[in-house]
């Protein structure tokens, strides 16, 4: 088993601990590595730590110890402000389910990420916002509801906006957190083809997590996280 | 943070109800407080504005704001009646530059009737530097001639040359008591002054007394105030204004035909006047007050401070009442905003940023409630300017809101932000520790 850090990975963690404040420890992982480009499936049951997981490849939440590698950079000795910075350019996320903010048009959360964050803008280069907007609607299929109300729209349809808005500017990391769970199979299986061939032309590393087994066929790399996580065991608590 | 902005108020528009209501709340009580202000102002404007140019105000031993009250505004009755000869005696002053002698107690129709001399149209002044101008026609000259205020005119519907009769005491009601036998000619209408005059009806001293010397040859005359003394019409000095127990002898027509209710005085210099006032009050031959009209509203102001306050501190916690409502509509709506807060969190959005999204709501929603409050203000003193004049003849312009008025917004506004932090710093505080998943 290798503890070294290997450049260029998307993903590169540690002796990776995290509690919540004093409480116990929700994660232990001694070394999780996920190679650019790749698509990798993580495996792992409700309560688990998936959530806190990728709260922390995010930035959100603060690794208690260990190092945290995100596209070379290291996590644990930027600021609070600059992993929010590094998010907005360099991660994109779909959470479950009420992925979008419910006042805006679908056009309006897609088009979020880039307004609130100029280089993430920057990353479209001489493409407009217009553009790429249209553009990665046109690849899932939602060019038709973009002007409707984030609320007028079915969870499918959300889900599709909001990983069009994780998409926008091609970032680097794409962590989808259950995307499909609230979606049943017919759906469930044309949003994972529409974002797997989102997903490679962006040229990105998608991070896709979920408690259904059954999906882990359609990754190139398939982990479990219970079997990672040394704090989930029974005996480790 | 335009488009913080944005989102503030997209967000405020997808709760209109609870967004609407909070406007209301707090316009309704900036309208409150701003509308105290403005008619506190607009009163004092009023008040001040109606007798400018006049140094003194004399009258009858008395309290100065009764008699300032009774002579100039109309409000109450004088304090007593002057001698015509005294009033004579003090014209060849030599600090004194003009006089305008005042007899108060008649009335037409609801209206005051002033006797008076032509110098009440030339030495009258109101707001800045206004001097009384006619519509139509001319002074008083003859003892039947009469010259209306402009609203006596328009509300009556008097023109040049239309007969008046003239009724006795301030409240007669039409026909009752009106001095049938010496009816006036109306020979001139005021333009609108905005003052107290707009409502009065002007005729000189002589008329007054042809008035009540042909009321009393008439002897118990037909339509007579009911207890009036048969055949002694009192004088000039009205019933309503003396003293109960001042009965004047029935032969003080004779002798004395006259009495004042005041006059009014301009002096040479401003030093000249405050001697003369001391003079006056110190007048041994006549017991005498003088006021200068400033000084005496300033007393006025000074009486009326407890209850502006009053209003002033009612209007502040009616603001901060609009502010908590404010608050509790903002924080109620967190729960269901956790996860909003983390999508944002999700796309980039610092921590600062769902603070300045969340005094961004709280400062537009205080900012429409200030904007629609300085709006209902000053359309509601627009729509009821006229029944305010018609109700206690004061009147209150129009005005933006002055440098008070800014301060007071101001200091909403700020705090309508600092309300906002307070549910900004909830949400802070909640999305750090979300993270990404609120615990719903």
């Amino acid at each position: 088993m290798s503890t070294a850090v290997l450049p260029g990975a998307a993903i590169s963690i540690n002796a990776l601990q995290f509690s919540y404040g004093s409480g116990p420890r929700v994660l232990d992982i001694s070394s999780l590595v996920i190679e650019r480009g790749s698509r990798v499936f993580l495996h792992g049951p409700s309560g688990c730590g998936k959530t806190t997981l990728l709260g922390i490849l995010a930035g959100v939440l603060h690794a208690t110890n260990g190092s945290v590698r995100v596209l070379d950079r290291d996590l644990n000795s930027m600021s609070g402000g600059q992993r929010d910075a590094f998010r907005a350019e360099h991660v994109g996320y779909v959470f479950q389910q009420f992925n979008l903010i419910p006042y805006l048009s679908a056009y309006d959360n897609i088009a979020l990420p880039c307004r609130l964050d100029a280089r993430r803008r920057a990353r479209l280069g001489t493409v407009s916002l217009d553009a790429a907007i249209h553009d990665v609607a046109a690849q899932l299929d939602i060019t038709a509801l973009l002007h409707q109300s984030a609320t007028a729209l079915s969870v499918g349809q959300q889900q599709r906006v909001a990983a069009a808005r994780a998409l926008l500017a091609s970032p680097e990391l794409v962590i989808c957190d259950e995307p499909t769970s609230s979606l049943d199979t017919d759906r469930r299986d044309a949003f994972l083809a529409l974002l797997a061939s989102s997903v490679s032309r962006a040229n990105a590393t998608l991070l896709f997590v979920s408690h259904d087994a059954s999906l882990g066929d359609r990754f190139d790399v398939q982990l479990s996280l219970p079997a990672l996580n040394r704090a989930a065991r029974p005996d480790a608590a | 943070m335009n488009v913080l902005l944005a989102l503030a108020w997209r967000s405020l528009r997808n709760r209109p109800v609870t967004s609407l209501l909070t406007v209301v709340a707090v316009a309704l009580s900036i309208t409150l407080l701003l509308g105290v202000e403005q008619a506190r102002r607009g009163m004092r404007e009023s008040f001040t504005g109606t007798i400018k140019g006049t140094d003194l105000v004399v009258g009858a031993r008395g309290g100065t704001l009764q008699l300032l009250l009774g002579a100039v505004f109309g409000i109450g009755s004088p304090t007593g009646s002057v001698p015509y000869e005294v009033y004579e005696q003090w014209t060849k002053h030599p600090a004194i530059r003009w006089t305008v002698p005042l007899a108060i107690g008649d009335s037409h129709r609801g209206y005051r009737v002033l006797g008076t001399t032509p110098a009440l149209f030339e030495h009258w002044r109101y707001r800045s530097s206004g001097t009384l101008t006619f519509a139509q026609g001319r002074v008083i000259a003859t003892p039947g001639d009469v010259v209306l205020g402009s609203e006596v005119a328009s509300k009556l519907g008097y023109r040049m040359g239309d007969a008046v009769t003239v009724g006795h005491g301030l409240n007669a009601v039409a026909g009752l008591g009106d001095h049938e036998a010496h009816p006036f000619t109306v020979v001139g209408i005021l333009n609108q002054t905005f003052t107290p005059l707009d409502r009065a009806l002007f005729v000189t001293l002589d008329g007054i007394e042809a008035m009540h010397e042909s009321g009393s040859a008439a002897g118990g005359l037909p339509g007579a105030m009911p207890g009036a003394m048969p055949g002694a019409e009192p004088p000039p000095a009205l019933p309503g204004a003396s003293p109960p127990a001042y009965t004047p002898p029935a032969n003080i027509f004779e002798d004395q035909p006259r009495a004042l209710s005041a006059f009014l005085v301009g002096t040479k210099t401003r030093y000249e006047t405050l001697r003369l006032q001391r003079e006056i009050n110190q007048f041994k031959a006549e017991p005498l007050t003088a006021v200068i009209p400033g000084v005496t509203l300033g007393e006025l102001w000074r009486t009326l401070g407890t209850v502006e306050g009053g209003l002033r501190l009612v209007g502040a916690l009616t603001i901060i009442v609009g502010l908590i409502g404010m608050l509790v509509a903002l924080y109620s709506s967190l729960e269901a905003r956790r996860r909003e807060m983390a999508v944002l969190r999700a796309v980039g959005a610092r921590p600062a940023m769902i603070v300045s999204l969340l005094v961004l709501e709280s400062g537009l929603l205080t900012l429409l409630g200030c904007a629609v409050g300085v709006a209902l203000t000053m359309g509601g003193f627009a729509l009821g300017q006229g029944l305010i004049e018609a109700r206690t003849g004061v009147h209150i312009a129009v005005q933006p809101p002055g440098a008070l008025e800014w301060i007071y917004i101001g200091v909403v506004l700020g705090a309508g932000v600092l309300v906002g932090l307070v549910p900004a710093w909830r949400a802070y505080r909640s999305s750090l520790a979300d993270g990404l998943s609120p615990r719903l």
